[in-house]
């Protein structure tokens, strides 16, 4: 070969930049000493087997189930009056619906330990509000008055309720999945808030006859709106890795 | 992982093993400095520890574990405001140790200029280019990592290749050799890939 020594040397160096002329990059060795400085760290610190994590996640499910439904019957339980049986099925139902898909989408991590990608959170995050308050509209505009204006009821009392209902599951989901999503945290804890604000929505759809539609924006998608600022700015916190200083934990990936 | 999320204890060495060799190459380029390197491999490491009992059985390792070592990375980063480096130029392959210091001297110049438009690149192409060609990391692993799909990961990475080959025909005005297929998959041998492992 009559390749010009300096050609064939960035041909050489690129090749072996881009591991074309090697089976597998070079690595490098740790110390012999950083093994044992591991192991015995790792020895030191006990740490969840996957039972006890499925045990502890399966309490903190319990306490996020329990406490909102004792909640909601607490402030009276379903109010169906005005509304027909049929209509209260298809809202509540269209609801639980979405909440179950959302809730299946952000509590779940599929089969990545780095969880869903962050776009398809953000559209979870986005869609559940929108999806909620169309199958809250669309079955009330086939019911004549359903959406009609209901002075005294403006929606603060379903904030309200909103409120009250949302904070121990939004814990729940976020305790049970601490630490696990080094690349996009907030983003999980987004959408994990707008799935539990799915969630309360349901019970609130339940407890609310009103479907006067500055009334659903006020009482019904406010609070789903709230439980997703939440879900981010404590998902930033609390899944994100513990032990990193805070005030800089912007997302990773990249 | 699987053993270890599993409650074996003893499976963590194994763990160390097949993962703290390019966890540590990695880090040793982000950082150029070994103290450091070894400092958040020990961190990851630990953080993969502590997050065992929530290992998803059948998931792919080395994504997580790169993922949580880049997160640490830039934290340290961050905090001790250090330039991040993204090519060593002390840890990059020196093809040319055995020949005269003037053809050193012409290597070293040229590794700057491809480590200079190594940088220059989009991030996403770099990372992309970085963590299959330097890392090591299959395309699947790469693309899980970064959260887009393997065709992403293998367009970013061919377009880094296309601009470093850029600059080697600029340099030395005609097309190099072995230049034709930077599209081919670039399966890493001997990755630690799946959670049995």
């Amino acid at each position: 070969m009559n390749e010009p020594p300096a050609r064939s040397r960035a041909n050489a160096l690129l090749h072996t930049m881009t591991g074309h002329s090697e089976p597998s990059p070079p690595l490098s060795c740790p110390p012999a000493d950083l093994r044992r400085r591991v192991l015995a760290a790792v020895e030191g610190e006990p740490s969840r087997t996957r039972r006890q994590q499925q045990v502890r996640n399966a309490a903190l499910t319990l306490f996020g189930g329990v406490v909102p439904l004792v909640l909601f019957f607490w402030k009276g339980g379903l109010r169906q009056d005005p509304r027909p049986d049929v209509l209260v099925l298809e809202t509540a139902g269209g609801a639980a619906c979405a909440a179950f898909v959302a809730g299946v989408l952000a509590f779940s991590r599929g089969r990545s330990m780095l969880g869903r990608r962050r776009a398809s959170l953000l559209v979870l995050t986005v869609a559940a509000p929108v999806a909620l308050l169309l199958l809250k509209i669309g079955p009330s505009a086939q019911f004549p008055g359903m959406m009609a204006s209901w002075a005294e009821r403006r929606g603060f009392r379903c904030l309200w309720l909103g409120v009250l209902l949302a904070p121990a599951p939004l814990l729940a989901v976020l305790l049970s999945r601490r630490g696990t999503s080094p690349a996009h945290p907030t983003a999980a804890g987004a959408a994990m808030g707008a799935a539990v604000g799915a969630c309360v929505w349901v019970l609130v759809d339940l407890w609310c006859p009103v479907a006067y539609i500055p009334h659903l924006f006020i009482g019904h998608v406010l609070p789903v709106v709230l439980t997703t600022v939440v879900g981010a700015f404590f998902g930033t916190r609390i899944l994100d890795l513990p032990g990193l200083r805070r005030g800089n934990a912007r997302e990773s990936r990249g | 992982m699987e053993r270890y999320a599993a409650g074996d204890d003893l499976a963590f060495a194994n763990v160390y093993d097949a993962i703290a060799p390019r966890l540590y190459t990695y880090l040793l380029r982000q950082t150029r400095d070994a103290g450091a390197a070894e400092d958040l491999v020990q961190q990851t490491l630990l953080q993969m520890h502590r997050a065992r009992g929530s290992f998803i059985a059948g998931s792919l390792v080395l994504p997580w574990a790169f993922a949580i070592a880049r997160r640490l990375f830039i934290d340290r980063v961050r905090h001790t405001r250090r330039e991040l480096g993204t090519m060593c130029d002390a840890e990059a392959p020196d093809p040319v140790s055995t020949e005269t210091a003037e053809q050193a001297v012409e290597a070293q110049q040229l590794a700057a200029r491809l480590s200079d438009e190594l940088r220059r690149l989009p991030e996403s192409q770099r990372v992309a280019f970085e963590l299959l060609r330097m890392d090591g990391l299959s395309h699947v692993e790469a693309a899980e990592l970064l959260g887009v799909t393997v065709n992403a990961v293998k367009l970013r990475a061919h377009r880094a290749y296309v601009a470093l080959q850029t600059v080697v025909e600029a340099l030395f005005g005609t097309k190099s050799e072995e230049s034709q297929e930077p599209h081919a998959p670039c399966e890493t041998p001997g990755g630690l890939s799946r959670s049995d492992e």
